[in-house]
């Protein structure tokens, strides 16, 4: 891959970050996201750094998405991104299991998924999608899909999701 | 309102777009008769959640063109919409400190609305970003103003939320691209029930009625409607009127229910 001018990476707490900043050697670096962060914080800095940044086709945006099972809440003016739900949490604790379902989860977090893609693709960035656990999204394509709306949502975002490791070789 | 011939309504929102009688996309409807099609996927209690889901999910099964008119009327910041499985489907139980079978178990810690009002810029960012992608004619309106305090549900609105770093781009941001809202423009929800003081309290809606819809669209798009379309408008005013004072007292539901199942031709008149 050449011409690098931004590289902007939306993490949760991956660590392939150094092989892909290794290997593409861009002219500036944006890291965005922290451990324990869900999708919709992730979509959230998105939006804040198109909007500072005005992301173009000259740009590489690799987002690490995360878990489904993950909620982000932005309380006493600070957020909370505390991981997994079934780890535990202050707020985690919280939420109700009749609310916190993975279809719930899932039709809100590939709505977020389907905006950035979208974007992304209108302006001609290079955009590399991966799931921190890709099998969820695969399997929930059998298991938790029972409506048409989440249906046609996630078959675009499939056809986007990747593995992000092999950035800088196929391209 | 439009610059170019369209061939297709898509319209999305909450209850302001799509009731139990006809709200502003019946109105832009009847302005523009048999020469469009016309989808409404507005959805009662809808938060801005579901209003992106649904718009997201319509553009994967029409493919908007240039030949589209896309319309987005965003609802309130307080509302949370649930996919439950059991349901198959979404829960829009309207603002989350109203009674509901979703709402009833969210916790009062969780209920912090500056929680919401980033939630909700976020997601409308992305759903304006998403907007600005298409080749169809689009525009952003909204049932009240989101991100200023006043509605008398935000008791715990803290302004400084507004000029907050994780904030304040988003809202600068929508700013220069929604339009003003019902309330803004002169919509007034109390106003609205007065207007209907002689019915009884449980039939005192504050949804706009079709005059209402048609002087907001008139108003926010400086768009003047055919006689035609207002003589349209005025007659469906006029039949809502004597549906409401005719109503029978024991009924036995809602007004909008009344209306849906006594009605549904003027519910969805096209």
């Amino acid at each position: 891959m050449t011409n690098v001018q931004r590289l902007f990476l939306f993490d949760n707490d991956n660590n392939e970050i150094e092989k892909i900043l290794n290997s593409l050697q861009p002219l500036e670096c944006f890291k965005f996201g922290q451990t324990g962060a869900g999708n919709s914080y992730l979509s959230h800095v998105f939006n804040l750094a198109n909007i500072e940044h005005k992301i173009s086709h000259n740009d590489v945006v690799i987002m690490f998405w995360s878990n489904f099972n993950r909620w982000d809440w932005f309380i006493d003016f600070k957020w909370s991104n505390e991981g997994d739900t079934n780890k535990g949490g202050k707020y985690n604790s919280l939420l109700n299991s009749d609310l916190d379902q993975i279809e719930h989860c899932m039709s809100r977090d590939i709505t977020h998924m389907y905006a950035v893609m979208k974007y992304l693709d209108f302006v001609g960035a290079r955009h590399y999608h991966q799931m921190l656990d890709f099998t969820m999204f695969t399997k929930l394509k059998f298991d938790n899909i029972i409506c048409k709306s989440q249906k046609s949502i996630s078959e675009y975002i499939r056809t986007k999701l990747t593995k992000i490791e092999r950035i800088g070789y196929d391209n | 309102m439009i610059t170019r011939p369209v061939k297709r309504l898509f319209a999305f929102g909450c209850s302001y777009t799509r009731y139990a009688w006809p709200m502003w996309p019946e109105v832009i409807k009847l302005e523009f008769g048999d020469q469009i099609e016309y989808y409404n996927f507005g959805h009662s209690g809808a938060g801005n959640e579901y209003i992106r889901h649904q718009l997201f999910h319509a553009n994967q099964e029409f493919s908007f063109d240039q030949d589209d008119l896309v319309i987005v009327c965003w609802s309130s910041v307080f509302r949370s919409d649930w996919f439950i499985k059991s349901h198959r489907g979404w829960f829009t139980e309207g603002n989350i400190l109203h009674p509901g079978t979703c709402n009833e178990k969210l916790a009062p810690d969780l209920l912090n609305i500056n929680h919401y009002i980033i939630r909700d810029a976020s997601i409308m960012t992305g759903g304006s970003k998403f907007l600005e992608t298409l080749t169809s004619q689009t525009h952003q309106i909204c049932m009240l103003d989101n991100f200023f305090p006043g509605e008398k549900d935000h008791q715990f609105f803290e302004t400084e939320i507004l000029d907050h770093p994780e904030c304040k781009p988003m809202i600068d941001y929508l700013n220069t691209k929604l339009k003003p809202s019902f309330w803004e423009m002169g919509y007034d929800q109390d106003y609205n029930e007065n207007k209907l003081i002689i019915l009884p309290p449980e039939d005192r809606d504050t949804h706009p009625m079709p005059i209402d819809s048609m002087k907001y669209l008139s108003k926010v798009f400086d768009y003047e409607f055919s006689p035609d379309t207002i003589k349209g408008v005025e007659e469906w005013e006029s039949k809502l009127w004597n549906i409401m004072i005719n109503r029978p007292s024991d009924s036995g539901i809602v007004l909008q229910e009344y209306i849906e199942t006594k009605f549904p031709e003027f519910s969805q008149p096209f």
